[in-house]
């Protein structure tokens, strides 16, 4: 095996748009990297494949490389640069945040991932912005409402450091809670910070407008859920990492009469059902097709089957996944979202998505969203 | 001098100053740029009140590299004179500059102390085209200025209204206003104003002619040659063809030009705009949509708008609507060509298919193009997709270069046609083009299915060699792979390894949880069990081939068991995988054995 070629596809596959590609890529450089007994460049590619994995829509295939490295940095620490150890060290809250993503494994465990990670970030010195962050988020799952405000009252006071999420996506978890608690208003504050700015992380604006559509409507800011949604959303089609944040969108649609525009949304989209990155997508976005082909007249067919019995297996499909969740968390939350989500009323009759370029999200133009903020992250 | 007026700035100067070059500007040469936007504003201003006012900037380079500049512009009253940084005092931050740009004052003391990028000193005569006397400002970097009025100017020009602006150079930055540098920065941000630019004598601007994009030429055949002149001028490349853009939301025409080289995808490229005619950058990213990575451009816009330091633009939502639509005017101009030059069409597409794929992946116009036109590697050669399609019953593609390389030639000798979708969105765009028309569907070859597509060999002679088959699944079973036997072409081939992607991700999971360091992950990967699928790798025998049919005839057990192992490792290698630890010792026992068995003569007992 030439030297170097492992490192060669490394790099090469940095440079690709997270999805199967990528991964893909990567896969091949473990293996030549592995051939060629390169524990080292090993290590640092299963790293890179753990965030691959988890930003390219294939979370279930993150846990195996994050174990072996975690293993493998435990027995021999000392091998390892601190820039290893920073990505081990970050790579956590991609597990902590997508354990519980799958019902077959116990609260118990993510409990435990998350003991864990909070004594690695207290070793090494570091701020636990971004461990209450993710308790909180935990918390929010299981539908514990006083532990959600705690952790959040201690995640929103806590200094950030070098293992917080970065400044468009830390707010957007923030605004996710907050819209949760039914705290509209707060939810859509959290963000004009960062709206307008400039944004280096790949999920980013896209993912925070998302988080904005609730509160936008909620508070009646319904030109700027027009707005978020069609920038947004024109930055997620297609891309199974978002499965779940498409829900969201179709919910949007379900919610402010547009209806067809929800069900080009599920004609992109739909097969990217077969491939959800995790239960919890496959489970949001089936409950919001459900919603809105439940508000389709007519005898319309989207690929090739009629509305209604889509629209039937997508509700089926959400229950029996929520049933599967709170069979584990020993709760009903997630049925009760779910079964929220089907029977959501409209806002409003129509809400006119304008066209490109009308309309302006709110925060921009104003003192604090416009300008730029010192960083992205 | 009627009335003196010294007073302290209200703003730190020293402060707003470093914030300037330090943080705002890259470079102090946008000196020259932001005393043009200032002169280009002023006779905005003025010819709104009064059409028929002159209009004209001139730059002076003077003894001691002093440059003055002169414009006919409406010129400030003593009482914006006074108010004149009053309004950047209010900016004590960078993104606040941004907002003190949107008034006309703002601006205008912004665009003023960037002078002190180069200049020690400032002086401003000013007489307002609404009346009153020349009002004269001086600045220096150390924090005063004052104002008086003026009976009479001291520079002729201001006999008239307009602005009269001298630097006078600091001791280090003298080369920013040698007149060479003064004609190249003014010609480089100026060249397209709408406002007659001179630098002393020399014009820098033909007002009459417009962006070229815009020129007027006799012939269509003589606009290209000028435009292609023009990209050659600004970007160094004859292009291979020139696209016209005009998004009438941002105020924005120009053009693409298409790169005659292929270009790295993942490379930004940068793009030439100009704001109301004036440049703001020659490296602006984010123009164009990701996938339009082949194309450069030069664009005019009146709306997009600026960041505070105006060298690039604010990425909001009109840029993205911008962004959206100059794609659709490069899509639209590749589905002309698809309809009117498929040779042209081809000659692009042969450069720049990365660009076209990634774009397939969400528009359907796109994805027939790739189907009909672009070529894909396949059994048969490199052709489109529609082509290929029509010479086979069965198509199927293979997920990754090295499944293709090794499949393709058995795929082919079973009558299936295999199209490789190893490389960047092939997959993808083969998956997409199935789902949106059942006719073209091409779905992934499963190696399983591969398996039953070769003949199974006849029931007797399979049970006959039922042992065999026990003792090679037994001498693969510690390297994780499957056996089994098949009657198939080519002949010559003796065995064929089966992978896939799933087989290879149980490996890994069932590896990471082998050496799982603690019980929290054996624990967390146990119960993540059923969510991996269980494939394992196979390895197929060809019955048709000689020498594997011998080998199924070996009457010593070890012996079979060191040839499979040995057909095993053959098999890896002609496929192009890499080996294992476990792999290579097989492929080691196996050859040391084999030779063993090569060597020892009839009397000596076994090896």
């Amino acid at each position: 095996m030439p030297s170097g070629q492992a490192e060669h596809l490394l790099l090469q596959a940095e440079d690709l748009p997270y999805g199967e590609a990528r991964s893909l890529m990567l896969e091949e450089a473990l293996r030549l990297a592995e051939a060629g007994h390169e524990t080292l460049l090993a290590f640092q590619i299963r790293l890179d494949l753990v965030s691959a994995y988890t930003l390219g829509g294939e979370t279930a295939k993150a846990f195996a490389p994050f174990s072996r490295c975690l293993a493998e940095y435990d027995r021999e620490p000392g091998r390892y640069t601190d820039y290893d150890k920073y990505l081990l060290l970050w790579s956590f809250k991609y597990m902590a945040a997508a354990l519980t993503k799958f019902p077959e494994v116990p609260l118990a465990r993510t409990y435990a991932v998350l003991d864990d990670m909070e004594r690695r970030y207290r070793a090494d010195g570091h701020t636990m912005h971004p461990v209450y962050a993710y308790r909180c988020h935990v918390a929010n799952h299981v539908g514990d409402t006083d532990a959600v405000e705690r952790w959040l009252a201690k995640w929103r006071t806590a200094p950030r450091g070098p293992l917080s999420d970065c400044r468009g996506c830390d707010p957007t978890g923030t605004a996710t809670v907050l819209t949760w608690l039914g705290r509209y208003e707060e939810a859509t504050r959290v963000a004009v910070p960062v709206l307008g700015g400039r944004f280096t992380c790949a999920d980013q604006p896209q993912d925070i407008l998302t988080a904005l559509l609730t509160p936008y409507l909620h508070t009646g800011r319904y030109a700027a859920a027009a707005a978020a949604h069609r920038r947004a959303y024109r930055l997620m089609r297609g891309n199974p990492h978002w499965v779940e944040e498409l829900g969201i969108h179709l919910e949007f649609c379900a919610r402010t009469g547009n209806e067809a525009r929800g069900l080009e949304i599920i004609d992109h989209n739909l097969g990217l059902l077969d491939r959800s990155p995790n239960p919890r997508a496959e489970m949001n976005f089936a409950a919001a097709a459900a919603s809105l082909l439940a508000r389709v007249r007519g005898d319309l067919s989207v690929r090739g089957r009629p509305a209604a019995s889509l629209g039937a297996e997508m509700e089926r499909r959400a229950r029996e996944i929520a049933a599967r969740f709170d069979d584990r968390n020993a709760t009903t939350e997630q049925t009760r979202q779910v079964a929220g989500r089907i029977a959501a009323e409209p806002f409003t009759d129509r809400l006119p998505l304008g066209v490109e370029g009308a309309g302006e999200p709110e925060g921009r133009g104003g003192a604090e969203g416009a300008g730029e903020p010192e960083d992205g992250g | 001098m009627s009335e003196a007026d010294e007073r302290a700035f209200q703003v730190d100067l020293h402060g707003v100053v470093d914030l300037l070059s330090r943080h705002l500007y890259s470079s102090p040469r946008v000196y020259v740029r932001e005393l043009l936007q200032n002169a280009v504003d002023a006779i905005t201003a003025r010819r709104a009140i009064d059409p028929g006012a002159p209009c004209e900037i001139v730059l002076e380079p003077g003894p001691g590299d002093v440059l003055t500049v002169h414009d006919t512009g409406i010129g400030l009253t003593e009482t914006e004179v006074h108010e004149l940084l009053a309004t950047i005092g209010r900016s004590g931050k960078r993104d606040e500059l941004g907002f003190a740009r949107h008034e006309f004052l703002g601006q205008f003391g912004i665009g003023l102390l960037s002078g002190f990028l180069v200049a020690d000193e400032i002086h401003v005569e000013t007489r307002s085209a609404r009346g009153g006397p020349v009002v004269r400002w001086v600045g220096s970097a150390d924090g005063r200025y004052h104002v008086t009025t003026l009976d009479r100017p001291r520079a002729p020009e201001r006999e008239r209204p307009g602005t009269t602006v001298t630097l006078r150079p600091r001791r280090d930055a003298t080369r920013w206003l040698t007149e060479s540098t003064v004609v190249e920065l003014a010609t480089l941000y100026g060249s397209l104003l709408p406002v007659p630019v001179r630098v002393g004598n020399r014009r820098i601007n033909d007002v009459d002619a417009g962006p070229p994009w815009l020129a007027r030429h006799p012939t269509p055949a003589e606009r290209d040659r000028a435009l292609t002149a023009y990209a050659r001028e600004t970007f160094g490349f004859t292009p291979l063809a020139t696209v016209d853009l005009d998004v009438p939301a941002a105020g924005l025409t120009g053009v693409a030009f298409i790169l005659p080289t292929p270009a790295n995808p993942t490379a930004r490229l940068t793009h030439r705009v100009y704001l109301k005619r004036m440049l703001l950058a020659e490296n602006t990213a984010g123009i164009v949509p990701d996938w339009a990575f082949f194309a450069r451009c030069v664009v005019d816009t009146a709306e997009l708008r600026p960041t505070a330091s105006r060298e690039a633009l604010y990425d909001d939502e009109l840029l993205e609507d911008t962004r959206e639509a100059i794609g659709a005017r490069l899509r639209e101009w590749l589905t002309r060509l698809a309809e009117s030059d498929p040779a042209r069409l081809r000659a692009f597409l042969e450069l720049h298919h990365l660009g076209v794929k990634a774009l397939a992946l969400h528009d359907d116009t796109m994805l027939r193009i790739v189907d009909r036109w672009l070529e894909f590697e396949t059994s048969d050669g490199p052709m489109p997709l529609a082509r290929f399609r029509r010479g086979h019953e069965v198509v199927r593609y293979a997920p990754s270069v090295e499944e293709f390389r090794q499949l393709s030639g058995v795929a082919a000798a079973q009558g299936i046609g295999l199209v490789n979708g190893g490389y960047v969105y092939d997959a993808e765009i083969v998956e997409r083009l199935s789902r949106l028309d059942p006719e073209a569907r091409v779905p992934r070859l499963d190696p399983a299915e591969l398996a039953t597509h070769l003949g199974p060999l006849d029931p007797a002679a399979e049970l006959a060699l039922r042992p065999f088959l026990a003792a090679a699944a037994a001498a693969l079973e510690p390297l994780g792979c499957d056996v089994a036997i098949r009657d198939f072409d080519p002949a010559a081939l003796p065995a064929l390894y089966l992978g896939s992607r799933a087989a290879r991700h149980r490996v890994e999971f069932d590896e990471a949880r082998e050496q799982a360091g603690d019980a929290l992950w054996t624990g967390v990967l146990e119960a993540l069990d059923r969510t991996v699928a269980s494939d394992r790798p196979q390895l197929l025998l060809n019955y048709r081939n000689p020498l594997v049919r011998r080998i199924t005839e070996l009457p010593a057990p070890e012996l079979a068991r060191l040839a499979v192992e040995g057909m095993y490792g053959q098999a890896l290698l002609h496929g192009r995988h890499p080996l294992r630890a476990a792999d290579t010792a097989a492929l080691n026992r196996s050859f040391l054995g084999l030779l063993e068995w090569a060597v020892h003569t009839p009397q000596d007992p076994a090896p």
